[in-house]
């Protein structure tokens, strides 16, 4: 990889960058005098990049911060350290009325479509409500067309401009929330557990729909999930977390064919495929135990007490996110290195 | 319980039937002055050490008829219209109560979810699980406390004796759910009913409960109704395979025919519509719409409004099932098609 060179931002810059990107949440003890005995390391140096048009994937199961990493991409929180750049600028540094402007830009769709959005409001208030904040957008005048234009955008009936959200069924509301994520003309969508809410037969639906748009508007997706073979379908890149980090990152065919993570590949050969001929519960790879608690994270290696490559070397030195002698691309393991997923018993 | 079951009499116990049987079942609620029903007509048979998996969205049905099966549906508003549900051929239906509950647990037991709230939060699992063979087996307080560290030893709990004494919030998801499934297999039943037991854990943890309740099964022999939406979680385990739409069976075959050859057209979308981790495709062929409200259902054919090949005589007709196959029927006027069609 070259050296990101000084001078002008070049057409293939990426739009998203993160840098070092560290957030603890304290944990506090006592009712009148807080005090903080721990902190979770939610999210523990994370770097990632996202070029504009494309779909960043980011998988890991529960409690591995993928959430807490939307929170900070969106600038609803402030990280502890490190750096998100948007643009070529730094997000955390920028003046009020520029961050502001620059939220615009940066949009999110939420999980449930039934918490997220408000049952009180029609359906064209939701998806309008942006223009109130954002007014240079859209002129009042030209609100409620917009707001029509975007409905039939996301496939839904314009002329449900008045029905509230009740009146639609999960995919519809899901539908509903990209519709509003929209209206702001953004780059950069960031997709949290778009699909995980809905009925099997409707996801395909939004998965396409996510699709379509970014074809149709040149969109960036960050699209956090814990569905594997959804990133899959979606994602050009995709990043691997656990525990807080990033333990290997690269394109869809590195990732999913050629994983030289001990955690990705345990991953990919735990999740359960559509077809009885497939290797089923004995080609997988057995791992025991469940994720370590993010206050307390293992030395060295983070993955090494569930990891049946571990060695000496894992507790003492923690391994890099680099490319190595068994790892085309990024790989965080000191022993990263093919292996043959599917052994038959 | 007030089934009124227009069939025969209750037949005896015979050794030889089939260990599960349910038959037509109908389950309808009472809302707002108007039924709506949520089984309509469920039929499956299990066997010892067999895997029935009965597949299907939020709505479909499939958990209301296990809770029929099991005998905790509260009745009402739930109403078992017609049907009935045998274990070993004696019927389960029209048995009072008392005898019911002796079942449960005993030959017949259920897994759910979400353990948290399947579990009580304000005694510890040694407790809980001691209690339980305390009051149906009789065991005095030491035997008691023995046989709950061995069973939660079992299913894979460490250090068993030493976390005896805590409290379901103090054990992770994966081994909460360890623990539901030592309690439903506590007095060795002959049928496991799985109700997305694995739907909320991580894919690793996953992987480790269906390991669990697999080996589980082998060694006791017991047969297992596995109640999912996931058509990857089935395709592991399933024998035979139930697809339900609608509070219906729209298709019901062994597993690797019903992957390899859908008769009905619902299981063709399902199986286009989901992306496969194992290969990535153009795509996704989704279905369109969504699944009816069990309260109006369309006319004929449940699936009919969403079908791609749906005709006049699908909104006339309801489609009885087809058999295509020795042991696989679908529910669908063109089922023989759509089976010849072949793999996609």
């Amino acid at each position: 990889m070259p050296d990101p060179s000084e001078g002008a931002p070049r057409r293939d810059a990426p739009i998203l960058q993160v840098e070092g990107l560290v957030k603890h949440y304290p944990v506090t003890r006592g009712v009148l005098f807080k005090r903080a005995v721990g902190h979770v390391r939610a999210v523990d140096g994370v770097d990632l990049e996202l070029r504009r048009g494309e779909t960043l994937g980011v998988v890991g199961e529960s409690g591995c911060g993928k959430s807490s990493l939307a929170r900070l991409l969106l600038a609803a929180e402030r990280p502890t350290a490190g750096t998100v750049r948007f643009d070529g600028r730094d997000v955390f540094a920028l003046p009020k009325p520029e961050l502001r402007a620059l939220r615009r830009r940066i949009q999110m769709v939420l999980q449930d479509p039934y918490s997220s959005l408000n049952p009180r409001m029609t359906v064209g208030d939701i998806v309008g409500e942006p223009f109130a904040i954002h007014p240079e957008v859209a002129p009042k005048g030209e609100r409620r067309a917009r707001v029509q234009e975007l409905l039939e955008l996301v496939g839904l009936d314009p002329g449900h401009v008045s029905r509230y959200p009740h009146q639609f069924s999960g995919g519809q509301r899901q539908r509903v929330g990209i519709a509003r994520a929209l209206a702001l003309h953004p780059d950069v969508i960031v997709c949290d557990e778009p699909v995980s809410a809905l009925d099997v037969s409707v996801q395909a639906q939004v998965m396409n729909l996510l699709a379509e748009l970014q074809r149709e508007l040149g969109l960036a997706y960050v699209f956090i999930a814990h569905d594997l073979a959804a990133v899959r379908h979606i994602s050009d890149r995709i990043a691997v977390m656990y525990l807080g980090k990033v333990v290997e990152t690269g394109d869809e065919h590195q990732i999913y064919e050629h994983p030289t993570h001990p955690y990705t590949q345990a991953l990919l050969s735990a999740v359960p495929v559509p077809d009885p001929d497939a290797p089923g519960l004995s080609g997988q790879i057995r791992l025991e135990g469940e994720p370590p608690s993010p206050l307390h994270p293992p030395s060295g290696c983070r993955f090494r007490t569930r990891c049946w490559k571990a060695r000496d070397v894992c507790a003492e030195r923690e391994p890099g996110l680099e490319e190595r002698d068994g790892s085309a691309h990024p790989s965080a393991c000191h022993f990263a290195a093919e292996e043959a997923l599917t052994e038959q018993t | 319980m007030t089934a009124d079951l227009k069939d025969d009499p209750v037949p005896a116990p015979r050794p030889d039937a089939p260990l599960l049987a349910v038959d037509d079942l109908h389950v309808s609620f009472r809302m707002r002055g108007q039924d709506v029903h949520a089984v309509n007509g469920l039929s499956y048979t299990l066997a010892e050490g067999e895997t029935v998996a009965i597949l299907g969205e939020s709505g479909s049905g499939k958990s209301v008829a296990a809770q029929a099966v099991m005998g905790i549906l509260d009745v009402p508003p739930a109403r078992i219209g017609r049907g009935s549900v045998r274990l070993r051929g004696e019927e389960l239906l029209s048995l009072p109560e008392r005898r019911r509950r002796d079942y449960r647990g005993d030959r017949i037991s259920m897994i759910f979810q979400d353990a948290l709230t399947a579990l009580n939060p304000v005694f510890t699992v040694g407790d809980q699980i001691r209690e339980m063979y305390r009051v149906r087996r009789g065991l005095g307080r030491r035997e008691a406390r023995d046989r709950a560290v061995e069973l939660m030893d079992r299913v894979g709990i460490p250090s068993a004796a030493r976390r005896l004494g805590d409290y379901p919030h103090q054990f992770s998801g994966g081994m909460r759910q360890r623990i539901m499934i030592a309690m439903a297999l506590a007095l060795e039943p002959d049928v496991l009913i799985a109700d997305e037991p694995t739907t909320a854990l991580d894919v690793t943890v996953q992987a480790q409960v269906m390991r669990l309740l697999a080996g589980l099964q082998e060694e006791m022999g017991m047969g297992m109704v596995l109640i999912t939406h996931d058509l990857g979680v089935v395709a592991g385990v399933a024998d035979r395979i139930v697809v339900m739409y609608a509070g219906s069976v729209a298709e019901q075959a062994p597993a690797r025919a019903l992957y390899a050859r859908p008769a009905h057209p619902y299981t063709r979308g399902l199986l286009a519509s989901v992306p496969r981790l194992d290969r990535r495709g153009g795509p996704l062929v989704p279905i369109r719409g969504a699944p009816p409200d069990p309260a109006a259902l369309p006319s004929g054919c449940p699936f009919r409004p969403r079908c791609p090949r749906a005709e006049a005589i699908c909104s006339a007709e309801r489609p009885p099932p087809v058999t295509v196959a020795p042991g696989h029927t679908a529910a669908c006027h063109f089922a023989e098609e759509v089976h010849g069609a072949g793999p996609e």
